[in-house]
């Protein structure tokens, strides 16, 4: 009799857990990978593809299949460090590979070079190169990401990549120095 | 130094934390205001006040008039600038500029003609005997608009957006506690210039309807107070009350002032109109009656000068953009081992001398070798907690200090770093002598770089995103076009197929017969042959 009770009772328990979780997995269903999306929110948006990946989000998707988290030159050290908090693994140096940590800075067309090819705007992953076939082409520095991708398919070499100067409303304190005096001591 | 023995005539409250500093007030306020000869030039930055830079509407080679507006306002958080003397415009270019950074900005250079002629004012007719009514509130905030007017407290944040907001304003507090050593531009202007201050307070009071006025002091101005209690009685003005603090460095913050006035602490994100109260300086008064009485815009302001490389410290009006060489060689000072603008505690070292004065300019200390102690070497943090009990925000210094040393910016906002009002007093008590404030202001600095960023990251995911899903769209139509063009190919083709099925059909038919006919006709000639 107690045998039959307790297979009862449990029965009836697991019926309703099951029920409960059967609910919250639709209720609270999750759209996509949230690990994803917060790898993403790190990574800079420059698009650039140094990373081996058409885009941030196909680098993100791949670091949360295990890639390696240093492979993005523009979100530099302290990207690499934020990835490295997110997903809990280890601060690793920048991949030399794939370029280097650079300045911020934006494309530039010599205008009165341009051809209008239109090869640069279908290079551009943000849409920020304006202009028509065989009209001069020009960036909107405000969008501009600094990716480069559109220095390499120009055929006449007329775009320049321009450090931004650092003006009143960009510019940030440093940190002072770190002046803990090193004393050494000799051993007898 | 002298203390007033005036009482306060409202209850003063306690501020946490704060220091006594050595005041060295009394090398400048002992001589009356004086004014220097005009510099050879006036370089005008126009990025002088908080908010967007001005534009200049004038240009090189144009002859300007003291007073005349020389740049405009970029939207309504910015300000208009004046030529601060008759002259002509010689150059509109990038110069170094009063800033911490020591990089260039756009500045407006005026060289004077030496004639000093004002251009033509336009002051509000009958002021003192318009009373609040009669005297609207636009004109009022118009007048203090195009005047230029900004807090001359030290923000240089534009006056008529702080007296924008109209309703639950109950309390005006006219800030003169000027805590911070060796400054005495206010203390001077009070002494010298009380009833314009107290007019100036007025004219502000008629902006709201029944308000109180205070006016916060600290008793280390003897002077000054005497002198307000003097222009009250003169003018009458009873419903002003005057408060006495103890001098404590920083009581003269907005914050901290509202606490000793109110017992009130303005909360995390808030502002002190949210409370119901608006405060103002007294330089910023003062001002403002210039401006309405007299028409005259903002073209110069007290600055004290002093340090112990200064000869003739002292308070002195001086215009906007004169270069601090020339008051260095005005003054007939040796050369400075520092320029400090603002004071010792929460000012800046100038990058260089070439810089002119800004709104904002209270005071320059023109120090002597080894007068600021700036040198000595950071030691490690002991962890004495001596910061803790300085700070005015009742905040942990040596907790923000470790976080902004280890970049790890999210914990020091957790400990309410954007409260810190960047007073130095937790440096000046620090036994180790870190530079504490610099790495709050490193962290807060980084903070705000990181959130444009961010918001300049998500701008180009959304515009990455919107062309990916443009692209898409345009080969998904191209696809549709090829497939529709396909089928009406296809289709044509059918039908043309058809027809040559009728065609074939009929020369088929045409075929038989013809041959029909030949083979009948080739019977016939053998049958007639035959014949």
């Amino acid at each position: 009799m107690d045998l039959i009770t307790a297979v009862i009772i449990l029965a009836v328990l697991g019926l309703i857990f099951g029920g409960v979780l059967g609910f919250a997995s639709i209720k609270f269903k999750v759209e996509g990978d949230p690990i994803v999306e917060q790898i993403d929110d790190i990574l800079p948006q420059t698009q650039c593809g140094q990373c081996g990946y058409p885009g941030c989000k196909p680098y993100a998707e791949a670091i949360a299949n295990g890639d390696e988290i240093n492979k993005c030159p523009p979100g530099g050290e302290a990207g690499v460090k934020a990835l490295a908090d997110l997903l809990g693994r280890e601060v690793i140096p920048l991949d030399e590979e794939r370029g280097e940590e650079k300045p911020p800075s934006v494309a530039y067309i010599r205008e009165d070079e341009c051809i209008g090819c239109t090869k640069c705007i279908q290079a551009c992953p943000v849409d920020a190169i304006l202009g028509a076939p065989k009209l001069m082409h020009t960036v909107i520095i405000d969008e501009c990401t600094g990716c480069d991708l559109c220095v390499e398919p120009c055929p006449v070499d007329c775009i320049d990549m321009i450090e931004l100067p650092q003006t009143i409303s960009t510019w940030k304190w440093q940190q002072p120095e770190q002046m803990i005096p090193i004393k050494q001591v000799e051993a007898n | 130094m002298e203390r007033s023995n005036f009482t306060s005539e409202i209850p003063i409250f306690e501020i946490p934390g704060g220091i006594h500093p050595e005041e060295h007030k009394l090398q400048s306020n002992q001589a009356e205001i004086r004014r220097i000869p005009l510099a050879d030039e006036l370089v005008i930055n126009l990025k002088g006040q908080a908010g967007n830079r001005s534009l200049p509407v004038v240009n090189v080679g144009d002859k300007v008039l003291k007073g005349q507006m020389i740049a405009e306002c970029d939207g309504v958080f910015s300000a208009y600038q004046h030529a601060p003397t008759s002259g002509e415009v010689i150059a509109i270019e990038e110069r170094t500029i009063a800033h911490p950074s020591g990089l260039d900005d756009l500045c407006i250079v005026i060289k004077p003609d030496g004639e000093d002629t004002w251009t033509e004012l336009s002051p509000v007719e009958n002021l003192e005997g318009l009373s609040g009514k009669e005297l609207s509130r636009e004109k009022i905030l118009a007048q203090i608009f195009e005047k230029g007017i900004v807090g001359l407290g030290g923000a240089s944040f534009p006056s008529h957006i702080k007296l924008k907001q109209k309703d639950n304003i109950h309390t005006l507090i006219i800030n003169a506690a000027e805590c911070e050593p060796y400054v005495t531009c206010d203390d001077k202007l009070l002494q010298e210039h009380a009833e314009e201050v107290l007019k100036g307070a007025e004219i502000i009071s008629k902006l709201y309807h029944d308000i109180k006025i205070i006016v916060g002091i600290e008793d280390n101005k003897p002077k000054a107070i005497e002198a307000l209690d003097l222009a009250r009685k003169n003018l009458e003005l009873d419903n002003i009350k005057l408060a006495v603090v103890p001098t404590k460095y920083p009581s003269g913050g907005e914050k901290q002032l509202i606490q000793l006035l109110t017992g009130q602490e303005v909360p995390h994100g808030k502002l002190p109109v949210d409370l119901g109260l608006v405060m103002h300086n007294v330089g910023t008064c003062f001002a403002i009656y210039q401006a309405l009485a007299l028409g005259k815009p903002l073209v110069e302001r007290l600055v004290t000068l002093t340090g112990e490389a200064c000869q003739q410290p002292g308070n002195y009006w001086i215009p906007f953009g004169t270069p601090i060489h020339h008051l260095v060689k005005a003054t007939g000072s040796t050369q400075p081992k520092r320029l400090i603008m603002g004071g010792p505690m929460m000012g800046y070292e100038l990058p260089s001398d070439q810089v002119g004065i800004v709104k904002a300019t209270n005071c320059i200390i023109m120090s002597a070798d080894g007068e600021l102690g700036m040198d000595q070497t950071a030691l490690p943090c002991i962890r004495c907690g001596k910061c803790m009990d300085a700070c005015p925000a009742s905040l942990l210094p040596q907790q923000l200090y470790w976080h902004a040393q280890a970049d790890e910016f999210d914990k020091a906002e957790e400990y309410d770093l954007f409260d810190c009002i960047e007073c130095g007093a937790c440096a000046y008590v620090c036994p180790s002598h870190i530079p504490l404030v610099q790495y709050y202001r490193y962290a807060k600095s980084t903070i705000r770089n990181n959130r444009i960023e961010k918001i300049k990251a998500e701008k180009a995911r959304e515009r990455h995103e919107a062309r990916q899903e443009r692209l898409e769209r345009v080969k998904r139509e191209k696809a549709e076009r090829h497939r529709k063009a396909a089928e009406a190919r296809k289709k044509v083709a059918a039908e043309a197929g058809k027809k040559d099925a009728k065609k074939a059909a009929v020369q088929a038919a045409l075929a038989r017969v013809k041959a029909k006919k030949e083979a009948q006709k080739s019977t016939d000639d053998n049958q007639e042959g035959e014949l």
